[in-house]
């Protein structure tokens, strides 16, 4: 849906113009805020980037821009301490 | 006013330093024993001399040393500055604005010389001497934003008004404390505060936006933000977080009172005039721990509000994990005697540590 | 801190350009730069009649990036409050005034692929800075004017020969009107609508716009709200500690400037928020007539605009 809209505000239709119905997964599209790349599918938090290989953390914020949820390094702190991944809205 | 310029690092060996100069005029930002959000305004209109405030953009001793650092950030991830097609325009306004705020406001530093539209740039601390077509984006070697805030301290974001909204259309962010342009570009106000906690609740962000819509031309305001980092970096960005989120389990109690810093964000507001956009210049300052214990209120003052500081505050602004490390060396300065309001050091008027009182 | 900044400027040109508008040209008096501005600003111009001080917001003509002058026009009427006639009787050129930095509620789109104007009356004058300033840019527009008649219609000459294809006038003495259904049907994705015009004309379009589905941020107004004359009331000021009394012919806002009270203003129009004040105690009813609150405000009875509304009945308190 994230993408569809984003064609239609490019040709010049205000977000706000479009309505959008969620049918189906709730599986969110991620960009990976350190390497950019986008991972699809992602249905558990943390997930590992299918670009960079880093452990993610899924966050909430979402950029219309990119039609993706943003992703987080989960272990920049303490490098290998990746909690068991969980489905997203467990 | 001769300023001495430092030649220093914001990375790897950190030599970063601040002069007695810099400490004494750091924008310490509580002017109470605790914390809470608020939108806490003021008029932008100057400040007492030799203050942070004076100038509509302050210039300081770390103003090459902070160029450098943002050049070094800019070859590595050039997203770091981005313009959307129509804020252009709104470039254009932010040059002109710097310009002519710091070639009127340090003579001594920088000139602009205007003929028509050619105009004529001298940057002396940066050996910069351009000349250009004003709103002819051919004749400078980046686009106007990216080409002006190459030459001023801190992160500049310009927002788009429209629709009863702010929306982040352009800007350069190399000093942040995290969060990503490249991400955010194109959020409305709202929208790209959505990560920030409580705020929303008590309804901060919906006054703060009908204020900020309501700046005009010649009015600009200001307000005081912070957070803590661990050793003097600058560019605490999401995008290199996993390499820098280390360096906060490197605190230990005989380095923190040199590694820990407090990083205050000058933040101002402009209108710009041609595209009516607004601009949001963010100014990080860092002073390290033990800096800021040689101001007695400050050392008193900053161990009350850390030690009472909502658990989710400290978990936004990152430092929840070394907060008792933090209140071990801070409570060390804290004698109980009561500090005057305000924000400034009062040096003369304080008492010094009382260390021979229970605390 | 109320309304924008000042600047004090002298009268250099007074041009009457038919029965009712009337064109003034403002210099700084220092001789001083004025500031830039964007297409769509209006000032604010200080007028001192005697014992009142009015304060009036009109539309920037001039282009947006001459920086010598300012010009406005002037609409003359006969039946308001007074400000246009003192513009029209009293001033004469030379005269010293004082008028606000510029202030935009009525901005261009920059991202609009297109620009559609639609003017009705002295509602040309913010389009006619802005038909500047897309000139420069090549930006793509298109104006609908609507005036009385030939006679009435202001600057119809300079657009028409400047801009042949893109200006399009009506007049309403020859029964001209503007097709707006088919107007909008026709416009390509990413137009903008812009109206500036009688309360009306402004109804109109973006009643007619929704049902047409425009997106509402697609559609762009400014109506100046003179503030409505109506009975008079007192009104007690707790912080300002004083009981005034609101005249007839003067808005609760003019009220409490006259009474030395430095209440927040900006637009003056009912438009901007800015005048927005607490109501600590009330009994009676509001005469709410600005744009700004919602609904619910207006029910409620905690808020009042004092630009432009009114209060009727026993008492009213304002947190002032």
């Amino acid at each position: 849906m994230g993408q569809a809209q984003l064609e239609a505000t490019n040709a010049g239709i205000p977000h706000t113009a479009i309505q959008c119905e969620h049918r189906g997964s709730v599986a969110r599209r991620m960009q990976c805020v350190h390497c950019k790349g986008i991972t699809e599918d992602v249905e558990v938090d943390p997930f590992i980037c299918s670009h960079c290989g880093l452990n993610l953390f899924v966050r909430d914020h979402y950029s219309r821009r990119i039609a993706a949820y943003q992703g987080v390094c989960i272990d920049a702190e303490d490098p290998g301490n990746v909690p068991p991944s969980k489905g997203i809205y467990e | 006013m001769t300023i001495q310029f430092n030649d220093e690092t914001f990375r790897d060996d950190y030599s970063f330093h601040n002069s007695a100069w810099a400490i004494r005029r750091f924008p310490f930002p509580f002017h109470e024993d605790s914390y809470m959000y608020s939108v806490n305004m003021e008029q932008h209109r100057g400040g007492p001399a030799g203050s942070i405030f004076e100038k509509r953009f302050d210039v300081d001793e770390h103003y090459l040393s902070e160029m450098r650092d943002r050049a070094m950030v800019l070859a590595d991830d050039p997203l770091r500055c981005q313009s959307l097609p129509h804020m252009t325009l709104a470039g254009w306004d932010l040059l002109e604005l710097i310009m002519v705020s710091k070639s009127e406001d340090y003579p001594e530093l920088f000139e602009l010389h205007r003929n028509g539209n050619t105009w004529r740039w001298v940057n002396k601390p940066m050996g910069i001497d351009d000349t250009f077509t004003f709103l002819d984006e051919a004749t400078l070697p980046y686009g106007p934003l990216e080409y002006i805030t190459r030459q001023a301290q801190g992160d500049f974001c310009v927002l788009d008004q429209r629709d009863d909204n702010l929306w982040m259309d352009a800007g350069i962010v190399t000093t942040q404390a995290d969060w990503s342009l490249d991400f955010d570009i194109g959020m409305n106000f709202f929208e790209w505060h959505a990560p920030v906690p409580l705020a929303h609740e008590k309804g901060v962000f919906v006054r703060a936006l009908k204020f900020l819509l309501n700046i005009q031309q010649g009015s600009p305001a200001r307000r005081l933000n912070w957070t803590m980092t661990v050793n003097p970096l600058l560019d605490t960005s999401p995008e290199n977080y996993h390499k820098w989120g280390i360096q906060k389990t490197t605190l230990t109690p005989e380095n923190i009172g040199q590694k820990q810093h407090l990083r205050v964000e000058l933040q101002t507001f402009f209108r710009l005039p041609r595209s009516n956009a607004l601009v949001f210049p963010i100014r990080a300052y860092l002073c390290s721990f033990q800096d800021l214990m040689t101001m007695p209120k400050w050392g008193r003052r900053l161990h009350r509000v850390i030690r009472d500081l909502p658990e989710e505050l400290a978990t936004y602004k990152g430092f929840i994990d070394n907060r008792t490390m933090m209140l071990d060396y801070l409570s060390k300065f804290d004698d109980g005697l009561p500090t005057s309001d305000g924000i400034w050091p009062e040096f003369e008027t304080e008492p010094s540590l009382n260390l021979s009182e229970d605390s | 801190m109320s309304g924008a900044q000042k600047i004090a400027v002298t009268v250099t040109e007074i041009v009457p350009l038919n029965e009712l508008v009337t064109r003034f040209k403002f210099k700084p008096t220092d001789g001083s730069l004025l500031p830039t501005f964007s297409g769509g600003a209006h000032t604010v111009v200080e007028m001192k009649d005697g014992a009142i001080t009015r304060l009036n917001p009109y539309s920037l003509m001039s282009d947006p990036m001459d920086q010598t002058a300012y010009t406005i026009s002037v609409r003359r009427d006969d039946v308001g409050r007074g400000g246009s006639l003192f513009l029209h009787r009293n001033v004469k050129v030379g005269d010293q005034m004082t008028i606000s930095y510029p202030v935009n509620l009525f901005s261009l789109d920059l991202r609009a692929k297109k620009h559609l104007f639609l003017a009705g009356g002295i509602g040309i004058t913010p389009f006619i800075a802005q038909i500047k300033q897309l000139e420069r840019t090549n930006g793509r527009w298109e104006l609908h004017y609507a005036t009385r008649s030939v006679a009435l219609g202001s600057y119809v000459d300079e657009l028409t020969t400047k801009h042949p294809n893109e200006a399009h006038i009506y007049y309403d003495d020859q029964e001209q009107r503007i097709d707006l259904k088919n107007l909008l049907d026709g416009q390509p994705l990413g137009t903008h609508v812009y109206v500036c015009g009688p309360k009306g004309m402004i109804d109109w379009v973006r009643k007619t716009a929704a049902d047409e589905g425009w997106p509402r941020e697609s559609i762009h107004y400014e109506e100046f709200l003179a503030p409505k004359s109506g009975k008079p009331f007192e009104v007690k000021l707790a912080i300002s500690n004083k009981v005034i009394q609101v005249g007839e012919d003067e808005s609760l806002l003019e009220a409490m400037e006259r009474e030395g009270v430095d209440a927040p203003y900006l637009c003056r129009g009912g438009a901007c928020g800015q005048c927005e004040t607490d109501v600590i105690d009330y009994r009676g009813n509001f005469i709410h007539r600005d744009h700004w609150l919602e609904d619910a405000d207006h029910k409620s009875g905690k808020k009042i605009m004092p630009c432009v509304s009114r209060f009727e009945g026993k008492t009213l308190v304002l947190d002032r």
